[in-house]
């Protein structure tokens, strides 16, 4: 059973399975119970990749027209295609 | 992707914007659809930085600043954090100069509960996961943001659902999600989205995809459950690989392993952690996720984790996979 990974760990080196049988294909790593918290902790962002989210976005411009005219505060809308909280 | 990494992580970004309402949203639907929340946006995108422009795109992506009332204040698009910061400031320097009646009004502009958005489906007694894409570590390193890149979406599951794939409280007990679940899953989260947006996979395109969960252990309530799978994607047909380019025969496809572990409370119904990691072979590139000179196979990895109870709910991106009215 893989032990849970946690954000306090360090990173390893991990091991490389034997590459594919096509000549230009990059090897895949092993996964497994023992190289399971290494791999996670290299592919889900870390603290630095995460600074963004300390700003506390609402994730519905109409949640925001309600609140700021609750708060009294101008809204800042950050408006791109695909939701920037979601797939970008 | 990368405006996350240089602007909103900026210290003095962050101070400005805490004198604001911050909010997110997707502005394709807010630029094309008529309801209240759309008409806000349109009401003030034209006199930002986009406005009445057409050619060679007519998006309005960018940062707004607008009053409660929809007076527009100030827009800019960049990833430039002392550029956001001098917006900021110019807006809030409007804001302040205008009288209370006039930037706040006396009530809300729109009623948000009256807006059909998925977000209305959102499972709040279900299971709730961030996913994130990353492309493992390569043997020919990648410049520029394009090495380094990651994206997120949320996966849904709702209450019922979420009964239909935890096996019995017995050491041992073993259950498969649901194949349709499954394939669900697959369709809107396996996708190689980590330089771009790209569409999710047909049924068809699901060759095999299978999802064990076992008891692993018992502690009271506690449940500890082992994840294992496997997903082989394949695709072929005839799209373009670069933006609005030419239509060409092209292949996609994605083989890869599961594995995770996650805790259920069987007296709460819900999963209280969960970590699941996908690690496969990627092939093939579509319109617009940054790969047409990155064929592949090359290895590709997808992370679920459970989404924190106070996280805005937003909707998965292909969410109309989902199938839920």
């Amino acid at each position: 059973m893989p032990r849970m990974a946690t954000p306090a760990m360090h990173a390893l080196p991990f091991a490389l399975a034997i590459g594919a049988a096509l000549a230009q294909a990059e090897p895949v790593p092993v996964l497994d119970d023992s190289t399971f918290r290494t791999l996670w902790l290299k592919i889900v962002p870390s603290e630095d990749e995460l600074a963004w989210r300390r700003i506390a976005w609402l994730g519905t411009l109409g949640e925001g027209v309600v609140a700021a005219q609750a708060a009294d505060k101008p809204i800042l809308l950050w408006a791109m295609n695909g939701h920037p909280l979601a797939c970008t | 992707m990368a405006a996350r990494r240089s602007v909103w992580s900026n210290d003095a970004v962050q101070a400005l914007a805490a004198r604001f309402v911050a909010v997110a949203d997707e502005v394709s639907r807010l630029q094309r659809d008529s309801d209240a929340e759309c008409r806000f946006f349109q009401g003030f995108c034209e006199q930002g930085h986009y406005g009445g422009r057409t050619k060679p795109s007519n998006t309005r992506q960018g940062i707004y600043a607008v009053t409660a009332t929809g007076a527009f204040l100030a827009s800019i698009n960049t990833r430039d954090a002392g550029e956001m910061a001098k917006m900021l400031q110019q807006a809030l320097a409007k804001f302040e100069a205008m009288p209370r009646e006039q930037r706040s009004g006396a009530a809300p502009a729109l009623d948000p509960t009256a807006i059909q958005r998925f977000e209305r489906h959102f499972p709040a007694d279900g299971l709730v996961l961030r996913a994130y894409s990353r492309d493992v570590s390569r043997v020919k390193a990648t410049p520029g943001w394009r090495g380094s890149a990651w994206n997120q979406d949320h996966a849904w599951f709702r209450r019922a659902e979420v009964a239909s794939f935890v096996p019995a409280a017995e050491l041992g007990a073993r259950v498969a999600m649901p194949a349709a679940l499954l394939q669900r899953f697959v369709r809107a989260h396996f996708v190689d989205n980590v330089r771009g947006q790209t569409f999710a996979h047909q049924p068809e395109n699901v060759v095999e995809a299978a999802l064990t969960l076992t008891c692993d252990a018992l502690d009271g309530d506690n449940q500890m459950l082992l994840l294992e799978g496997k997903v082989r994607i394949q695709r072929s047909g005839t799209w373009a690989t670069r933006g609005y380019g030419p239509h060409s025969e092209q292949q996609l496809g994605y083989d890869g392993k599961l594995l995770g572990a996650a805790r259920f409370d069987r007296a709460r119904g819900v999963f209280t952690t969960f970590q699941l990691l996908a690690i496969g072979e990627r092939r093939g590139a579509t319109e617009f996720n940054g790969r047409d000179d990155d064929f592949g196979p090359a290895p590709l990895a997808f992370a679920f984790e459970l989404a924190p109870a106070d996280a805005p709910p937003v909707a998965p991106s292909m969410h109309w996979v989902y199938g839920w009215k």
